[in-house]
């Protein structure tokens, strides 16, 4: 099974890897990063923070664009094409081609991501002589916030279309992206059904905000490593539902 | 021991529900293919062929009944380990070459590692893909993408093939050369469940023939079995002058001169007619036949003398 597994996974990297909505996105982000840390209006020390700015929000925005557009119409897109039935036909189960499609999308998203975070590690350690731990881990968590974008995505992508998908996951990505605080400050002044349904939807929702070191990593803060531990497991779990919800409802699709 | 059915089917229904109308497009399907027969599944155009094909393989789930592959629920996916098969239009990833994708499909197929590399190289050569194996598939045309196709099904030495037309859109050359792949695997002892528009190729692969209708089986048998005698006699005979193969001629549906032999299509009214009048010109008798149906006319029948499905059947 294992086997089966990772030569899934190969057909779906390799697919998404030829996607050009990637080869876009990565390029893209990489000029900017590039013009961001080599065009220098600034002293110094502002440089850096823009640098370190402009490159956390372009890795992250490629990132999660990529998966969205990659994984939207990724399974809209082999059962239109038929080219799931060749591989269903094997004995393999459902869930096990649905994780690989996952894995495989994300690689590719990651690929394009390692890209832009190593040249933003260099431009900061090369060009600007800056070096941080925390630069890693901002950027660390930005990949595990796609992986949570992509399974979002996946899980809408077993219900809806493509364009369905990409709008709903969009939709929710910027709701989770606001300030939690925001949301149970609304529950607080709310009460009855209006504050039931606040804290309801703010408790589904991906606390996506809580991924994002970028602003600690600009401003040189300290992030604690009990929140950093609490924010990957929740990121882990999270992800892993979606991606379990995904397999339920695709076992049960007709194709 | 391996089981003695390989595909069996128990009252297998599936309804499809559009617009809030149910229709239904499998009807109570009892089907009991043995191991190492080869059976064509005949229907026109939306009769259920590909329906049944895709319960069978668990792509949809029926809404009644119960279907076994070599006595595993199809359900399971266990149930499609000795399965190889052949979509009606195969698509693929354009961008891999046959070699590659066969390589992922020996590995899903639950190839050892040690044999997949042989087992790629002998599909390939069974559905005489060999000579555009290193080709990107999005290159390939229609006929080649067939091949890769039914190499495809073949990667993993299934022993249950279920081929969902796999002549379909190939010239008359390639589908004697499909014809002959499908007849080789056949004398292996291989189980091949063949859905099919091409009558006369199921006639003459096949050991026995189901013809679906309307999501109902309306007949299944040997093509002797379905066939029936006709009221069509061909004669052959010798050493027929001009003036006798006219007066023959105005006696017979058709006539046709090879050389010295003629041969005449008559009714079994005038044949006998036309046996004494050849005796009466001293021609010489080669052969005298009564026809029979072939497949097609078989099935025309068959379906033409199906009862109609009534609204009420319709919207089970």
């Amino acid at each position: 099974m294992p086997r089966a597994f990772f030569a899934l996974v190969r057909l779906s990297f390799l697919e998404a890897v030829r996607r050009q909505v990637l080869h876009v996105m990565v390029l893209l982000s990489l000029v900017v990063i590039a013009v961001a840390g080599t065009v220098s209006f600034f002293d110094l020390g502002v440089q850096v923070k823009i640098v370190k700015d402009t490159g956390m929000v372009m890795i992250l925005l490629a990132g999660s664009l990529s998966a969205v557009f990659l994984l939207s119409g990724a399974l809209f897109h082999d059962v239109e094409q038929r080219l799931l039935y060749p591989v269903l036909a094997r004995p393999i189960p459902r869930g096990l081609y649905l994780v690989a499609r996952y894995f495989g999308a994300l690689g590719a998203v990651y690929l394009g991501m390692t890209l832009m975070s190593v040249t933003l590690i260099a431009l900061l350690w090369v060009h600007l002589h800056y070096l941080s731990t925390l630069a890693i881990v901002a950027v660390a968590f930005t990949y595990l916030e796609v992986a949570l974008v992509a399974a979002l995505t996946l899980l809408i992508s077993t219900f809806f279309t493509p364009a369905m998908t990409a709008t709903l996951t969009l939709f929710l990505y910027l709701l989770g992206s606001l300030k939690m605080g925001y949301l149970h400050h609304l529950a607080e002044r709310n009460s009855g059904f209006t504050k039931w349904a606040i804290t309801a939807v703010s408790a589904v929702l991906p606390n996506i905000e809580a991924f994002r070191f970028k602003d600690a990593l600009v401003h040189d803060l300290t992030v604690p490593a009990n929140y950093l531990i609490l924010v990957a497991v929740y990121g882990a779990c999270y992800t892993a539902m979606c991606v379990a919800l995904s397999i339920w409802r695709f076992q049960r699709r007709e194709v | 021991m391996r089981a003695p059915w390989a595909i069996r089917t128990e009252e297998l229904t599936k309804v499809y529900t559009a617009h809030k109308q149910a229709y239904t497009a499998v009807h109570g399907l009892n089907l009991h293919i043995a191991d190492g027969e080869t059976v064509g599944f005949l229907g026109a155009n939306g009769a259920g062929k590909t329906t049944t094909i895709k319960m069978l393989l668990h792509f949809i789930t029926p809404t009644r009944g119960r279907a076994w592959l070599y006595d595993i629920p199809c359900s399971e996916p266990r149930a499609r380990q000795a399965v190889g098969y052949m979509p009606e239009q195969p698509y693929f990833p354009r961008y891999l070459t046959p070699r590659e994708l066969l390589h992922a499909h020996a590995v899903l197929a639950g190839v050892p590692s040690r044999e997949v590399k042989h087992r790629v190289e002998v599909a390939l050569e069974l559905a005489r893909a060999e000579g555009f194996a290193h080709r990107p598939i999005g290159k390939l045309s229609k006929g080649m993408t067939q091949r890769v196709a039914l190499a495809q099904a073949l990667v993993g030495n299934p022993q249950l093939l279920i081929l969902d037309e796999p002549a379909s859109g190939l010239d008359p050359v390639s589908r004697v050369e499909m014809r002959n792949v499908l007849q080789a695997l056949k004398e292996h002892g291989k189980t091949i469940f063949l859905s099919s528009h091409h009558l006369s190729e199921v006639e003459r692969i096949c050991d026995r023939v189901a013809i679906i209708h309307q999501g109902r089986l309306l007949a299944l048998g040997t093509p002797d079995e379905l066939t029936r005698q006709t009221d069509r006699y061909v004669l052959v005979a010798e050493r027929v002058t001009p003036g006798v193969e006219r007066m023959v001629r105005s006696l017979c549906a058709s006539t046709q001169r090879d050389g010295t032999q003629i041969t005449a299509v008559t009714d079994g009214v005038r044949v006998y007619e036309v046996l004494a009048l050849l005796r009466e010109a001293g021609a010489t008798l080669v052969s005298v036949a009564q026809q029979r149906e072939t497949l097609e006319e078989a099935f025309l029948r068959i379906v033409q003398n199906a009862p109609a499905c009534t609204p009420v059947e319709k919207a089970a």
